[in-house]
């Protein structure tokens, strides 16, 4: 690397750097209002500096039973997550590395699966979801949420998918290696960033789903979404409540992002280590 | 049993990668001639392909079967009705009765060009700042490049409740710190969310935030397929920034570009909870999607048959507008 | 080994469907109560301050019959979704549903609910000291169908309302605003001082309701006296102006606001005046909450002919698919009687019942400085139309209002149109 003065690097960071702002303030701005009293929070200039309280974390946990919501999201959200990985990459290679008729067919399907407004599948869900006996269980959740994520999940794969030199494929066939082998061997770590990308998409999609959360399930069976959503409803917001169940909601799964992200750039990682 | 890949996994990769390089580069001139090449010397071979390949597509057949395409296939049916949830026995067949009257609210019209409007510009802008943002993440050292596209992604991990929630927060004239800044550089009479002609607007910009990172963590993903030989060729050659980008990174990357749009613009077009939570759709309708609308007619008013013929609509506008993309991607395959 | 990676991923996908399906059974905590009853009732509401204060009634229920209630409070926006979809499906999820006078034809006519006349005569569940002709008439008939059978509970009324800060108010020389011209006045006077009147303008519900509220205070209605929607009359179009000219001198932002942004911008000492709804008062005057508490000043929101309110209430009724329609009905008697009431009322003061018995108790007076004017408000009072249409009539007006209010559009056209596009369905 060349230590020069480069106007293009200070325009580089200068952007960087704006960008982090923009992202980082709203949030921080509901991380404040979690440690703020409700008078502190309803000023008409905003407040830097005031004397940060834990009540609203302590009456969030007290009022709504977030160990069982916790439980609940983590079950519903690695579940769906996992089962639509494996079922949406084994798909997607199905649909694009065998000589299948109509794979083009099936796949515009799960595309349009993505296009049908949630609205107009509320109700025959919940019917069906009812009359399969799960309703009231995690399993509503679940399967929505696998069935809401799996075009987006086969179609980003697909696109990793067709990325991949059919000679590396080829390579492995000619040595002997069946169609998985050469799946695992060949084309899993190269597609690994895309399946990272999937992986966190998926789950903070799960995490925070809300309508089918509480449509689909009862008490025993609330996810996390529901319990925030029982502190903005809109009869009253408590700010300092919503915050805290916010703040406690999101660092999971930020901190699970930010571990996955890191096979995001995998690819590039070892090229320029070693190039 | 084995839960995962190999441990070898991590080293063979290494030389496989670097074989992927040289061979993107002859790829990209002749795209995928070679990609059905694959031998298929024995038919029971291509037997056994057939079957696993259904092996494969099954589970995901399913799903989308159970939970997408029969409550779609409810949903065309009960368009045609005059139909009330609770009201099953008194439904009336009325034909396209339901969708004569979407035709003809001027409400319905509004809400389809507001969805459509929304959607352009929120696209444009994801696309434009998150593929910049991670070009720009590309050109870091790695370990830098992890920690901002760390920070980056944040906003869409969490609930769009909370990200209504706030930004309503920020846009308040009373308590919100978007006045607070638009007062000190004198721009205080800024409509936001209580003008018909910005609130729109202003949802956008909550979309932006909340959806760019989406882009920046799948077109992270798509930009490492994109060989690092390949720009230091073209930096060899003295070529621009602006140039590798639109010679190099651009063209590879379409394909993942393609399901960008397709995915985000889709999820676009059915923009539901933040304007429930931002505006509720107000003021004056300035900010009705088509899901809010549907979901007006569906729970407020009990028109679940019209509700239904206004979400057909929506699909067959996602169709329309989305449909040269997909028709374009499958040729892509087919070339 | 060949073969069997194929396998291991397949078997991969099985066994995380398999778990998929296990988490399913049910994540059933066993009934909590150590009491002997078997029987557990489940009661559907919206979440918020009210549900926390009527918590602690349900647990002492429990410990007093034995009988286990589950309280399923949710997002208020999500509440009528989840019930009509449990009630249209015969779930029997929900033993007891908290439901508005707005929801109540279309429960009712879908034969989602459960006639409660014979119950209610049955001192057996509803206990001795029952006493129906204790309730507000008005309440009871708004619950009762077309057909003449109750059913639901009338149990909690709220009204929008007039609330000044007295000190400001008397420090500009105002007395308590009573008629459109006062408050045109003050909150003119306080637009000058760069704040205003806060006022809940959102596109939504709110907007109508105050709407409502203002008309039967100019003594005319949506409909003419034959029933017929006649939002044309000279006196429509006035009242809708005079919101159009009190926006005007309205706090900024408050054409997004819904009711608990008004609130809290009384609360938190933004706005000197301002309309809000009797059901969010309590945070007014707590002091821990509050920055004005005890410097408020209530009135029945401004009128040109008489005082006059909007009677907005939620009742319990039985599903008809309950598997305990007794028990629930029980539990429904006995939260709606005397007792119970008033300790709803001490926990929550913004709580108000429709026993006239408690309407001039002094004890709950005593914390709920807006009792008078919200019964003076009562007794004027009007409920919002209840016909099938109403909600697209309601949903019309919202969005026509909210265009008069932000984008200055004339009064007289917008009834007008909604005139023509709704007339037809009245």
């Amino acid at each position: 690397m060349k230590k020069k003065f480069r106007p293009g690097a200070i325009a580089k960071w200068a952007v960087l750097i704006i960008f982090t702002f923009w992202t980082v303030v709203p949030i921080a701005i509901i991380i404040m209002n979690s440690f703020k009293k409700a008078k502190d929070i309803f000023t008409s200039s905003p407040t830097l500096f005031f004397t940060p309280t834990l009540d609203n974390y302590v009456n969030a946990f007290t009022k709504a039973d977030f160990g069982l919501y916790y439980l609940n999201s983590t079950i519903v959200a690695f579940v769906s997550t996992a089962v639509v990985i494996i079922v949406g990459t084994f798909a997607a290679y199905a649909l694009t590395s065998f000589q299948m008729k109509g794979a083009n067919t099936i796949a515009g399907g799960f595309l349009v699966a993505k296009l049908v407004p949630v609205i107009s599948m509320l109700l025959p869900l919940f019917v069906i979801i009812n009359t399969i006996g799960l309703r009231g269980t995690l399993g509503g959740p679940i399967i929505a949420h696998i069935a809401l994520n799996l075009p987006f999940v086969v179609w980003l794969m697909m696109g990793f998918l067709r990325d991949v030199p059919t000679e590396l494929q080829q390579a492995a066939m000619i040595d002997g290696a069946t169609r998985m082998q050469a799946f695992w061997r060949v084309l899993f770590p190269v597609v690994l960033p895309g399946i990272a990308a999937a992986f966190i998409l998926s789950m903070q999609y799960s995490w925070n789903e809300l309508l089918f959360s509480l449509q689909l399930t009862d008490l025993d069976t609330y996810t996390l979404p529901v319990g925030i959503a029982s502190f903005t409803g809109s009869v009253s917001v408590d700010w300092g409540l919503s915050s805290a169940a916010a703040t406690a909601t999101m660092v999971p799964i930020i901190i699970l992002g930010f571990f996955v992200q890191r096979y995001i750039a995998e690819g590039t990682t070892g090229g320029a280590v070693k190039g | 049993m084995r839960t995962g890949p190999p441990p070898s996994f991590a080293s063979d990769s290494r030389p496989l990668a670097g074989s992927t390089h040289t061979n993107v580069q002859t790829n990209m001139t002749s795209t995928t001639t070679s990609r059905r090449a694959i031998p298929r010397t024995k038919s029971s071979y291509a037997k056994r392909d057939r079957r696993l390949a259904v092996i494969l597509l099954l589970p995901a057949g399913i799903t989308i079967l159970l939970v997408m395409i029969i409550p779609l296939g409810f949903a065309f049916y009960t368009s045609f009705f005059n139909y009330s949830l609770g009201q099953e026995g008194n439904m009336a067949f009325v034909f396209l009765d339901n969708y004569v009257k979407f035709f003809t609210d001027p409400v319905a019209l509004r809400s389809l060009l507001n969805t459509v409007i929304f959607t352009i510009l929120s696209l444009a802008f994801c696309i434009t700042i998150g593929v910049g943002i991670s070009v720009l993440l590309r050109s870091l050292k790695p370990r830098t490049a992890n920690v901002m596209r760390a920070i980056f992604a944040m906003p869409v991990l969490i609930s769009p409740i909370i990200v209504s929630l706030i930004w309503r927060y920020m846009y308040d004239p009373t308590y919100g710190i978007v006045y607070f800044v638009l007062d000190h550089l004198g721009l205080g009479s800024f409509g936001g969310l209580t003008d018909s002609t910005t609130a729109l607007f202003c949802i956008v910009i909550t979309d932006v935030w909340h959806a760019t990172p989406f882009i920046i963590l799948v077109a992270s993903a798509g930009l490492t397929v994109i060989p690092e030989e390949l720009y230091e060729a073209a930096r060899l050659d003295g070529a621009s920034a602006p140039r590798m980008l639109f010679n190099i990174t651009l063209p590879l990357m379409t394909k993942v570009l393609v399901v960008l749009i397709l995915i985000r613009g889709t999820d676009a077009f059915r923009v539901f909870d933040l304007i429930y939570g931002l505006t509720g759709g107000g003021p004056a309708n300035s900010t009705t999607s088509l899901s809010i609308y549907a979901y007006k007619q569906a729970f407020e008013n009990n028109q679940m048959g019209f509700a239904m013929a206004a979400s057909i609509v929506t699909l067959l506008c996602l169709i329309i507008l989305f449909g040269p993309f997909l028709r374009n991607s499958a040729r892509e395959k087919d070339a | 080994m060949r073969r069997t990676r194929g396998s291991v991923a397949i078997g991969l996908a099985v066994v995380a469907s398999l778990a998929a399906l296990t988490a399913c059974s049910p994540g059933g905590s066993a009934p909590s109560s150590g009491a002997s009853s078997d029987v557990t009732l489940t009661v559907s509401r919206w979440s918020g301050p009210q549900a926390d204060a009527q918590q602690k009634l349900l647990d002492e229920y429990s410990k007093q019959t034995g009988v286990t209630v589950k309280m399923d409070a949710i997002d208020y926006g999500q509440l009528k979704q989840k019930q009509t979809l449990n009630m249209s499906t015969k779930t029997g999820q929900y033993d007891l549903v908290y439901v508005p006078e707005a929801w109540f034809g279309e429960y009712s006519q879908a034969g989602y609910l459960t006639p409660l006349d014979d119950m209610v005569k049955d001192t057996s569940l509803t206990g001795a000291d029952w006493n129906q002709s204790d309730f507000e008439k008005s309440g009871l008939d708004v619950y009762t169908t077309a057909a003449g059978s109750l059913q639901a509970l009338p149990y909690f009324a709220q009204t929008p309302l007039l609330v000044y800060d007295k000190d400001k108010l008397k420090a500009a020389g105002f007395d308590e605003p009573k008629t459109w011209d006062d408050v045109l006045k003050v909150a003119a006077y306080f637009k000058d001082q760069g704040s205003g009147i806060a006022l809940p303008f959102k596109q939504g519900s709110a907007i109508t309701n105050v709407m409502a509220a203002l008309l039967a205070g100019n003594n005319t209605d949506f409909f003419d006296a034959s029933g017929k929607l006649d939002l044309t009359s000279p006196a429509v179009v006035q009242t809708v102006q005079f919101m159009q000219a009190l926006s005007k001198d309205s706090l900024a932002g408050s054409n997004g606001w819904h009711w608990d942004e008004v609130n809290k911008a009384l609360q938190f000492g933004q706005a000197p005046i301002g309309i809000s709804s009797s059901g969010l008062f309590t945070a007014l005057e707590d002091p821990n909450q509050s920055n004005v508490s005890g410097k408020l000043g209530y009135a029945p929101l401004p009128y040109a002919q008489a005082p006059a309110g909007l009677l907005q209430t939620w009742a319990w009724a039985v599903p008809a698919d309950s598997k305990n329609q007794q028990e629930a009905f029980k539990l429904a008697a006995w939260l709606d009687g005397k007792q119970a009431l008033t300790e709803m009322s001490q926990a929550d003061p913004s709580f108000i019942s429709f026993r006239t018995s408690l309407a001039a108790d002094p004890a709950l007076a005593k914390n709920a400085p807006w009792l008078a004017a919200a019964n003076e408000a009562f007794k004027n009072g009007v409920t919002l139309p209840l016909q099938p249409a109403a909600p697209e009539l309601l949903d019309a007006l919202a969005t026509g209002l909210s265009g008069v209010v932000t984008n200055g559009d004339d009064p007289a056209t917008m009834l007008q149109s909604v005139q023509n596009t709704e007339a037809s369905k009245f």
